[in-house]
């Protein structure tokens, strides 16, 4: 089995499912969004991360670097030469530069999960996986699903969809709750915004929604995704799964994932983009509604 | 006047309420925020005439005549739009002045009391020469603080007189506090009348040649003096509404006769309808805090003792929902106008012009169901209407408390003003039965101060006896007993930890310093309840509490039938489980560190150390993040506490008791308090109660609750506090509303005892101190209360924003 890299347990999420939720993010996606949150969520591998805003100038971290840099006055990594080794991280006391993803075994997140179990009994709630791509570990996933499966507790993965079918089929026994990811209809513009083409994502949805609860989500990209065309074509499909997806959810776009770009000596692909107010988000909101499917604004 | 931290109050517009409130109730609410608190002089007149004429009198025979006399010679306000009238002094929101019981910072601070940053009072010139000549003069060496400052010793003034390292005169200066009044148990049942008859009787049976039948006959004969006091006071304001009625037009004229005759009746005569219940507890409100200005006499379940006047009044068609709705706004104004009269350094506890008058709501009945109501509702109602910072609301939560009363609870938090506080009745009921109290008793309990658990009428407590800080324990342990910020040394030598070979040697030096600072508190308590006994007995308070007169014993001679306590109240919980964690793990178990490297970074307050602050702070885990090797330190470090405590015996020969109460004490002793491992900096506000150091709790409200509930609340006579800041996105939609009350549910059954919430954002709070013009009505959260926030100090205002917000919601 691969164990994945575990990049953060997020408890008391309330936004995922029923309930008051533990969130486990693994590391590893097959697209690159470009309006992606967590950029450090797209490879599978541990990632250094700098925080400069933490960095207090001690300069420990050039020292233990096997490839020497900079950092003091708050410089960011340079990704070309970093190896992502994680000395620099081990040996920064302030957390300006950490190292993103642990390996953890299903035991090790069933602990930490299983810590707020009375949390999720009193609110009906429960776990749900998230990413990168959880999906990529369908073997994982199931283990841990089917642990709290049993003992009836909610059970939820967020996906982007882009995976075999046999990973689905794993896995969709021990679920409760699919929470699947759209963004364009056009695969060609899927491709170009997402690095993917579409049409395995439609497909997996189609299949999803007929054997467990799924709520589609798609995140509002100004001048991306958010045109007549692209809303009319998601709720047309919507409409075409014939009442098996009884919501989706539209989540505003921000760019609070900005400063992890330069925390990766990544490149913002949409730094000029603003957040869609509130008077847009409700006028997709009621075009969706018209092809007879809840839509939640947030999620 | 007085400005308030950078905002002239009188500038400070209050918007009108217009949900929910009658135009009645909007006029009396923005009255009184015209009213500023002004010195009233009239009880120190009253009381020194009479001790100047009655010197030769037993004390409590001096007081209760000068009770006396006060209440036949005070100013009467009846104000135009009041149903419940009578005022703490002569006007709505006066300071009354206790020179009997302390004189001695009026005299320093008279002249800069109006300016003063926190909670100002205003005073005229005249009433300062007045008190110059003649009443400071005249209680030199007679006061309860000159008999306890007379009486104390040296190595206790040393640590806890004027060094925020323990704060050992809090009970010298002026009333004992901390109380639920029995209003259902006594008052409502027999009324002053029939208590003054049952004095009567006890008199006549005692005893002549019985020794103690002198001092008993002496309790007995100032009681009577006090009911006699309380019924001429409320006859003086029925004929003073009558007056008032011959100008008034119809409709007043109509309600001043009711007034007038709800007055002659109560509170010497028990209640019969809502309304005179109402006017009975403001009364004998009124009628405590004129024997001493006290802080948390708290009133009972109101919910409880209220409804069978409320249920019987609407069935016979007197009243309707919304009339008895707006008696009970009348008297949530009547409650926040009392002020409870304190230092410039008292105000750093009470910020925000806090009484600590609270009541408690819901919970469960004398058989253990469910005992919410519909007056349940409509005082929640009255809260959400008004937006005030006072009455303090507790809710009890039992197994049993509806869903629907807790979306009513949470429609309250949402509004952010911090209102109400939410208990948890199992563990509430368990801590009695420890105590040794029957549960049928137990399950009457209510709040009688910030969170202190009391059952009203039953207990006589002292919450907060004296006060002093888990982290100084640290400090001195560290540092061999030395105090770094006052450059003396105050604690015991436990030796130099450079010396230490394990962290036992290091923790049994901590524990060794707790001790001996507990020591110190129990012995300040005991003083200052002999000051009271001595100076300031209490017959108005004895009356209202089952065995005093019973026993013909005055409540501050022990004359209670439960005596509970005195308590002991430390804070900083987070601070020591924080620093023993990082001292264990970083020093001794990995060694990254060596404990003369810790020292030396301490000494420098860390200056020129950043890297290794950051290595305590980062590399060590903390509390509040469920993560038992930080949080064992906690369960640790207070149970130690509570067992030290429990070694020790009251006047009265009751158990010393410990609690979690910090008010807002985490500043004023961060003060005295030098760096600590925990990567805290000198100076800097500590933790405050049981709440997690701000900003060390990273895993969010679930983690927090699960580590605060490792701690055997139980244990803590004094009851723990909990403080948690929700974003207000937090409570939007009704999955919101319904995990809001998982959340309460959970704590319920881990064992919690308390939690409140500030549900205001951080950046609203950041607009407010810049901008306080307009955020006049913001309330926030301080620590077992609420205040206006643009009303705080900027410390106070600072500590508030830094408490961590939880925003994953």
């Amino acid at each position: 089995m691969t164990h994945p890299y575990v990049f953060d347990i997020q408890k008391f999420s309330v936004h995922d499912g029923p309930g008051i939720r533990t969130i486990i993010f693994l590391k590893g996606c097959p697209m690159k969004c470009q309006w992606c949150a967590n950029p450090e969520s797209q490879q599978s591998g541990p990632e250094v991360m700098a925080h400069p805003d933490k960095c207090i100038g001690c300069g420990k971290c050039s020292e233990v670097c096997e490839s020497p840099f900079d950092l003091r006055g708050n410089q960011l990594r340079e990704e070309s030469n970093c190896k992502n080794c994680g000395a620099c991280a081990k040996v920064c006391y302030a957390g300006a530069r950490t190292l993103t993803g642990r390996k953890m075994t299903v035991q090790e997140v069933i602990a930490e999960a299983d810590k707020d179990m009375i949390f999720y009994k009193q609110s009906g709630g429960g776990v749900t996986f998230s990413g990168g791509e959880a999906m990529l570990y369908p073997e994982f996933v199931s283990q841990v699903t089917a642990h709290y499966k049993e003992l009836g507790i909610s059970t939820a993965v967020e996906t982007c969809g882009d995976v075999p079918w046999e990973n689905f089929e794993a896995v969709i026994p021990n679920l409760e709750l699919v929470l699947f990811d759209l963004k364009l209809m056009d695969s060609r513009l899927h491709e170009k915004y997402t690095g993917r083409p579409n049409e395995r994502i439609l497909e997996n949805l189609r299949r999803t929604a007929k054997q467990v609860e799924t709520i589609v989500r798609m995140p509002i990209i100004p001048t991306i995704n958010d045109d007549d065309e692209n809303i009319k074509a998601v709720g047309t499909f919507l409409e075409s799964l014939k009442g098996k997806v009884k919501e989706i959810h539209i989540l505003p776009y921000h760019n609070y994932g900005m400063s992890k770009y330069q925390g990766l000596g990544k490149a913002y692909p949409l730094k000029d983009l603003r957040a869609p107010d509130s008077t847009h988000m409700e006028r997709i909101q009621n075009k969706l509604r018209k092809h007879g499917v809840e839509v939640v604004i947030g999620g | 006047m007085a400005a308030t931290c950078g905002a002239d109050i009188n500038k400070i517009k209050h918007s009108d309420w217009k949900d929910g409130c009658t135009e009645r109730i909007n006029r009396l609410r923005n009255k009184y925020f015209g009213n500023m608190p002004e010195i009233d002089t009239e009880r120190a007149r009253a009381y020194t005439k009479i001790y100047r004429e009655c010197e030769g009198d037993e004390v409590i025979i001096k007081r209760a005549k000068a009770l006396y006399h006060y209440l036949e010679t005070k100013t009467l306000t009846i104000d135009e739009d009041e149903l419940i009238i009578g005022t703490d002094g002569k006007k709505q929101r006066s300071v009354v002045m206790n020179p009997d019981m302390c004189y001695s910072w009026y005299e320093d601070e008279l002249d800069t009391m109006a300016t003063r940053p926190q909670d100002p009072y205003f005073v005229t010139e005249e009433d300062k020469k007045y008190l110059r000549e003649e009443i400071f003069p005249f209680w030199r060496g007679k006061s309860m603080e000159d008999w306890f400052q007379a009486n104390l010793e040296d190595d206790l003034a040393h640590v806890g007189i004027g060094t925020n390292v323990v704060f050992g005169d809090l009970k010298s200066q002026g009333g004992a506090g901390e109380y639920a009044v029995g209003y259902g148990n006594i008052l409502f049942k027999k009324g002053f009348g029939g208590i003054r008859q049952e004095a009567v009787e006890k008199m006549e049976a005692l005893d002549p040649f019985d020794p103690d039948s002198f001092d008993k006959k002496k309790y007995y004969e100032a009681t009577i003096i006090c009911c006699d006091a309380v019924k001429m006071m409320s006859k003086r304001y029925a004929d003073y509404a009558r007056e008032l009625a011959g100008t008034a037009n119809e409709r007043r004229k109509a309600e001043l006769l009711n007034i007038a005759d709800i007055c002659e009746k109560v509170p010497y005569e028990p209640p019969e309808t809502f309304q005179e219940g109402l006017q009975f507890v403001w009364f004998t409100q009124m009628f405590m805090w004129a024997e001493e200005n006290s802080n948390s006499y708290c009133i009972d379940r109101p919910d409880q003792y209220l409804y069978p006047l409320y249920k019987k009044d609407l069935e016979a068609g007197r009243i309707t929902e919304q009339e008895a709705l707006e008696l009970i706004e009348c008297f949530w104004i009547k409650i926040a106008e009392f002020i409870f009269t304190i230092s410039k350094d008292g105000a750093e506890f009470y910020a925000g012009y806090m009484s600590f008058t609270g009541l408690t709501l819901g919970g469960c009945d004398q058989d253990g169901h469910d005992a919410v109501n519909p007056l349940s509702y409509m005082m929640l109602q009255a809260t959400m209407d008004l937006r005030m910072h006072s009455p303090t609301i507790n809710v009890r939560m039992c197994d049993e408390t509806p869903d629907e009363y807790l979306e009513k609870v949470c429609d309250l938090v949402k509004l952010g003003t911090g209102q109400p506080a939410i208990f948890f009745d199992r563990t509430a009921i368990e801590l009695f039965k420890k105590r040794g109290l029957p549960e049928s008793l137990a399950r009457n309990w209510c709040v009688g101060g910030c969170v202190e658990p009391n059952i009203p009428g039953i207990t006589n407590m002292w919450g907060e006896g004296c006060r002093y800080s888990y982290a100084t324990a640290i400090e001195w342990a560290l540092f061999n007993g030395y105090c770094k910020v006052w450059d003396k040394q105050m604690g015991l030598k436990t030796g130099d930890p450079r010396d230490f070979q394990t962290f036992e040697e290091f923790y049994n030096a901590v524990k060794a310093q707790l001790s001996y600072l507990i020591k110190l508190c129990v012995r300040f308590t005991q003083l200052s309840e002999k000051a009271h006994m001595k100076r300031a007995p209490k017959p108005v308070r004895s009356m209202t509490m089952e065995g005093c007169i019973e026993n013909g014993i005055d409540c501050s001679a022990g004359g209670a039938k439960y005596n509970n306590g005195p308590g002991l109240e430390p804070t900083g919980v987070a601070d020591i489980a924080d620093s023993l964690e990082a001292v264990k793990k970083l020093v001794y178990d990995e060694k990254k560190i060596t404990m003369d490297q810790l020292l030396t970074a301490l000494d420098q307050n860390f200056e020129g150390y950043e890297d290794l602050r950051q290595m305590l702070i980062n590399d060590a885990p903390k509390y509040g993040n469920d993560v038992n090797e930080a949080d064992r330190f906690a369960v640790e470090a207070v149970g130690y506490s509570c067992d030290e405590a429990m070694k020790y015996k009251s006047m009265h020969g009751s158990t010393f008791l410990s609690g979690l109460v910090p008010v807002s004490s985490n500043l004023p002793h961060g003060k005295a308090i030098w760096a600590l491992p925990s990567g805290r900096k000198a100076t800097e506000s500590l933790s405050d109660g049981l709440s997690p150091f701000p900003g060390y709790d990273k895993e969010g409200p679930t983690s927090v609750i699960k580590s605060v509930c490792k701690v055997d609340h139980t244990k803590n006579g004094v009851g723990t506090l909990l403080n948690m800041k929700l974003n207000p996105n937090l409570l939007k939609t009704k999955q919101d509303k319904q995990n809001f009350i998982s959340l309460l549910k959970a704590e319920n059954e881990l064992g919690g005892y308390h939690i409140q919430f500030n549900v205001v954002s951080s950046d609203t709070l950041r607009k407010a101190k810049a901008a306080p013009q307009d955020y006049s009505d913001l309330l926030v959260r301080v620590a077992g209360y609420s205040a206006f926030f643009v009303e705080l100090a900027p410390e106070a205002q600072d500590a508030i924003i830094n408490r961590t917000e939880n925003t994953a919601w």
